[in-house]
């Protein structure tokens, strides 16, 4: 009997490496075949470089890809500011209505984006006919959709992810902590300053880069409210890989990649560094045991 | 939460930014593509202000109606029961061993067969309710899938004793979560093309090439895919959380393997595999990329028929209806499972 | 069913032959050797990480050892798993099973050896009414009380006749006056049911109180298995001495062994005797220890006794403590050591007569209430 066990130790961890594979082995084939020479097909012909070095000419790619740095960056900060302000708002203060309030901000964490998409596509384009008839601008002048309503985009669904990344800080933080700053003279905008943003700076941090990624990567809500010269590079890979199946979208892709898990990588590593350093000084001040809590 | 002595006016300003940005951007369209379904279509995409009921009529009772022969009805039927049986028969026997409802059981299996004989009989219709019936029922298939390829990987990695080994998995996990969608959904294309590697495999080792892309099973293989780390990671919170000592209590009483994992672990882990379930389940259904680049066909999944509607077609209520028919089941949906389980928080 | 091939007379019997668990490059029990009677209630006494709790898991089943043989009812049960074996666990935190009520907790046990539903029913509502708790058949988990709680776990494992329970701890998670409540319903239900109990602490006054032998653990090791008198009278190790009970000890260097009594040289000066321990050998040269207990401690102005019955070194008191239903007298001896004696207050008069800090006095041991201890 303990010999099953033992088997069926052995038969998880094969499973295990087996989803591992899985994750890993579609990526993988993807990064090797951008170094590979044959310009179709799934054949190694021989290492290159080549296709990293015509992405660095492809003035498309790189138009996008400055366009998507852009837009990351102002909707980024723009989320960043807000779903803090939001996250407070919610968990610091009780009045009627917050509940509502709550549900609301969440909405972009459940929306489907597909459905997001096409009712901003709608919305963007009801009031942008609007404002064009009221300017009277025709064919030739009029405002159309682009940066501007993709940022409007991305704020919102940033926002939302970081006053969840945020609210889960702010749960960590004893409000006793920001009363105690209050009761010793500080303001509220000191108290947020002085001790709210430091504690809670782990899940700013996290939520910033979550929404710094999120736009970069978004396809489906961008693909909705883009216009003419607005493209980013999610789009701009997407209709080249549509087009043909060329080792260049392999290149373009591996280097997202490898930008995404760098990203990661950061985003983890400021967290532990954060939490770490914050669980010395918590091990330091705190010397009472907590009492009456029981041990489950 | 207690608020701060000074706190009641500065609510205000720290909610109504942030929360009249989210307001017009999710909010109010919501409630125009409600509207936008009950007007005209114009031709090259936009609406005429002219009420009618034209598109919900269309959702519901559109189809061009193709030969339907008795061997279609047949095989649906067949299909239909073998998903019953399928779900149903561990269903049940799980519910009877811990000594819950069977009926409810039975009933998901019923619902489950259901959809995949409506799925299979609609194919010869290819109208509105067939591609909702498909994404459901393919959600469904990548949603078990995702829970069998996950379990022994979270009990497998919350087994492990080194702290650094556990972190270094779970940092696995999460680097496909972090990537960008298109670009994992492209490796699959890749993979899978008829030129591509895999093929080249294939015929290297003396077998024909197949076709892989633009089948049901390029679509699934791609909605576990993408979706799988969304199913590790609340699944192996709740195994982290889970006490073990029930693990070891239940082996003490003499319970086999096999009954501790169905009558201890499962519902001990039953929180995690509900919020799992419904994130896998409802990012699949909403899946645009990976009907578009794995299924070929223009109406493959509900996100296909939007972009069809919103796009080449340009029948914008025709698509809004859809859409808002969309939200309402995914409302429901995320209500119906999440909303019950109190200890289940997602915000 | 294990229980059936018990051999007669050895049921509920449980030894371990040299078990080591090793936990890579950690030895969490070292080449313990352990028999426990049939119907005997031993504890496991260690503070935490003295391998205690493995030793329990060894016996269990949850952890195979690396080495050594474990026998229970007479039978090898070496690389039984722990669903085959007739033991059962109360454990640290009851890990009841928070998705069944109390009825289907108990019937777990029951349910999985496939009896029928009118012996589960009636083995469930007796096992209830043993740990005193009907009447809460149809409540979870969540909606109990600690000690209500720590009542269903019993009933969980004694419904299934096991030979042995395991208690990991079971009455830490509860407060004090539930704790000490509960000491004596596990003596009289060990009492009652006459099953072998094999309960971990690292509280000594809980395992003092109940058990018939207690083994004191330390570093994975057994240090002392004897009953709970023989351990406070005569600890064998510095670590026993200290560990139960309050312990004065003091640094000697054996200088003669005496037949019965060993003769040891203070650092404060003077060879004393005192009675020797039970159990181990002590060698001229060797550096080892006194202890005495507070209780024992002899404080008394110089010159009070002259007789060659005590040992006693000059000092002074240096303060008296007064604490509730005792008196604790601090001395230092002329080395600089400290001695603590302790005394019950009496009504009306004080229990350290006239002496008062700052007083010369001769503090020390009469032979047989001290004894050596080595290292």
């Amino acid at each position: 009997m303990s010999m099953s066990s033992t088997r069926a130790k052995v038969l998880m961890g094969a499973a295990t490496w087996g989803v591992y594979l899985f994750l890993y082995i579609p990526v993988l084939i993807l990064v090797l075949f951008s170094f590979n020479q044959a310009r179709t097909g799934g054949t190694w012909t021989g290492f290159t470089t080549k296709w990293y070095t015509a992405l660095a000419g492809n003035g498309r790619i790189i138009s996008a890809t400055w366009n998507s740095i852009q837009i990351a960056a102002i909707s980024t900060v723009i989320a960043v500011v807000l779903g803090t302000m939001l996250s407070l708002a919610i968990d610091r203060y009780s009045y009627r209505g917050r509940k509502t309030a709550q549900q609301i901000v969440y909405l972009p964490v459940i929306a489907p984006e597909i459905v997001t998409g096409v009712s901003l596509l709608a919305f963007f384009s009801l009031v942008i006919g609007a404002l064009n008839d009221f300017l009277g601008r025709d064919a030739g002048n009029a405002i159309r959709m682009g940066k501007a309503t993709i940022i409007i985009a991305h704020v919102a669904f940033g926002a939302a992810f970081v006053a969840l990344t945020v609210r889960a800080s702010l749960r960590n933080l004893d409000p006793a902590v920001e009363e105690a700053a209050q009761d010793l003279g500080a303001t509220p905008w000191a108290t947020f300053w002085k001790v709210t943003l430091p504690g809670i700076m782990p899940g700013v941090l996290g939520g910033a880069l979550l929404a710094l990624t999120l736009s970069l990567d978004n396809f489906v809500i961008t693909f909705f409210v883009s216009g003419p010269g607005s493209t980013t590079l999610p789009i701009e890979v997407f209709g080249q890989l549509r087009r043909t199946i060329s080792p260049e979208v392999n290149a373009v892709s591996t280097l997202i990649f490898a930008a995404s898990s760098v990203l990661l990588i950061a985003a983890l590593g400021i967290q532990a560094g954060v939490a770490t350093r914050r669980s010395g000084q918590v091990t330091t001040v705190s010397s009472t045991p907590e009492e009456g809590v029981p041990d489950q | 939460m207690s608020a701060p002595a000074a706190g009641k006016k500065y609510h205000r300003r720290l909610l109504l930014p942030g929360l009249s940005w989210i307001s017009l951007t999710y909010v109010i369209p919501s409630i125009l593509i409600v509207v936008y379904s009950l007007l005209t279509p114009q031709l090259g995409g936009g609406v005429v202000w002219d009420f009618t009921l034209d598109a919900w009529a269309e959702v519901f009772a559109s189809g061009s109606r193709s030969n339907i022969g008795w061997q279609t009805v047949g095989t649906a039927l067949v299909f239909g029961i073998l998903a019953t049986l399928v779900v149903s028969i561990p269903a049940t026997v799980w519910a009877r061993s811990v000594g819950r409802s069977e009926h409810r059981a039975l009933a998901f299996g019923g619902v489950f067969g259901l959809l995949v004989a409506v799925n299979h009989l609609a194919g010869g219709y290819n109208n509105y309710s067939a591609v909702f019936a498909r994404s459901v029922v393919w959600s469904l298939w990548a949603t078990v899938i995702c829970v069998v390829l996950a379990l022994p990987l979270v009990v497998f990695i919350s087994s492990r004793e080194s702290r650094v080994a556990k972190n270094a998995l779970l940092v696995a996990v999460m680097i496909p979560f972090w990537t960008s969608m298109l670009v994992r959904t492209f490796a699959i294309r890749f993979l899978l093309s008829n030129t591509g590697p895999l093929n080249n495999m294939i015929e290297s080792l003396g077998f024909e090439r197949q076709v892989f892309l633009n089948t049901r099973f390029a679509v699934v293989l791609g909605l576990v895919y993408t979706a799988l780390p969304f199913m590790i990671l609340p699944l192996y919170a709740a195994v982290e959380r889970s006490d073990r000592a029930q693990l070891d209590a239940a082996r003490d009483l003499g319970a086999r393997p096999l009954r501790v994992f169905t009558e201890v672990f499962l519902p001990m882990v039953k929180p995690g595999l509900i919020v799992g379930s419904t994130m896998v389940f409802v990012l699949s259904v909403a899946q645009y990329l990976v009907p578009t680049l794995l299924g070929g066909g223009k109406t493959n999944m509900i996100a296909n028929l939007l972009d069809l509607q919103f796009g080449e077609a340009f029948n914008w209520p025709l698509g809004a209806a859809v859409a808002a028919l969309f939200s309402l089941v995914t409302i429901l949906s995320l209500y119906l499972v999440v909303g019950r389980n109190e200890e289940l928080d997602l915000a | 069913m294990a229980g059936d091939q018990t051999a007669q007379g050895e049921r509920g019997s449980v030894s371990l032959r040299g078990v080591t668990k090793r936990f890579g490059d950690m030895t969490a029990v070292d080449r313990v050797t352990l028999h426990v009677e049939p119907s005997e209630f031993i504890s496991l006494l260690g503070p935490s990480g003295c391998g205690k709790t493995t030793t329990l898991r060894l016996i269990s089943g949850f952890e195979r050892p690396s080495s050594g043989s474990i026998m229970i009812g007479g039978i090898d049960a070496t690389d039984v798993p722990a669903h085959k074996r007739n033991v059962n666990t109360i454990f640290q935190n009851y890990a009841l099973f928070k998705h069944l009520t109390v009825a289907e907790n108990i019937a777990f046990g029951l349910k999985v050896k496939r009896q029928g539903k009118t012996t589960i029913a009636r083995k469930v509502n007796a096992a209830l009414d043993l740990v005193k708790l009907p009447h809460l058949t149809s409540r979870y988990p969540s909606q109990l009380s600690g000690g209500q709680q720590q009542r269903v776990a019993l009933a969980r494992a004694i419904v299934n006749e096991p030979e042995v329970l395991l208690l990991d701890e079971p009455l830490s998670a509860l407060d004090l006056k539930l704790r000490q409540a509960m000491r004596f319903e596990l003596s009289q239900l060990h009492r009652d049911l006459g099953m072998t109990f094999i309960f971990v602490t690292h509280d000594q006054g809980e395992a003092i109180t109940m058990s018939d032998r207690i083994a004191v653990m330390h570093e994975g090791r057994i240090q002392q298995l004897d009953t709970p008198l023989a351990i406070y009278e005569r600890p064998a190790s510095r670590f026993v001495a200290s560990f139960i009970g309050e312990t004065n000890l003091i640094d000697v260097t054996v200088t003669s062994v005496e037949g019965d009594l060993i003769r040891v040289k203070v650092a404060a000066g003077q060879s004393v005797l005192v009675a020797p321990t039970g159990g181990h050998t002590l060698t001229p040269g060797q550096v080892a220890a006194v202890a005495v207990r507070p209780q024992r401690v002899v404080l008394e102005s110089p010159g009070t006794h002259e007789d060659a019955t005590h040992a006693l070194f000059p000092g002074v008191l240096r303060e008296l403590l007064f604490i509730g239903d005792e008196t604790r007298a601090v001395t230092e001896l002329t080395d600089g050591s400290e001695l603590i004696a302790v005394r019950h207050n009496q009504a009306g008069s004080h229990p350290f007569g006239d002496l008062r800090p700052g007083d010369h006095v001769e503090v020390g041991w009469r032979h047989g209430s001290a004894c050596v201890v080595d290292e």
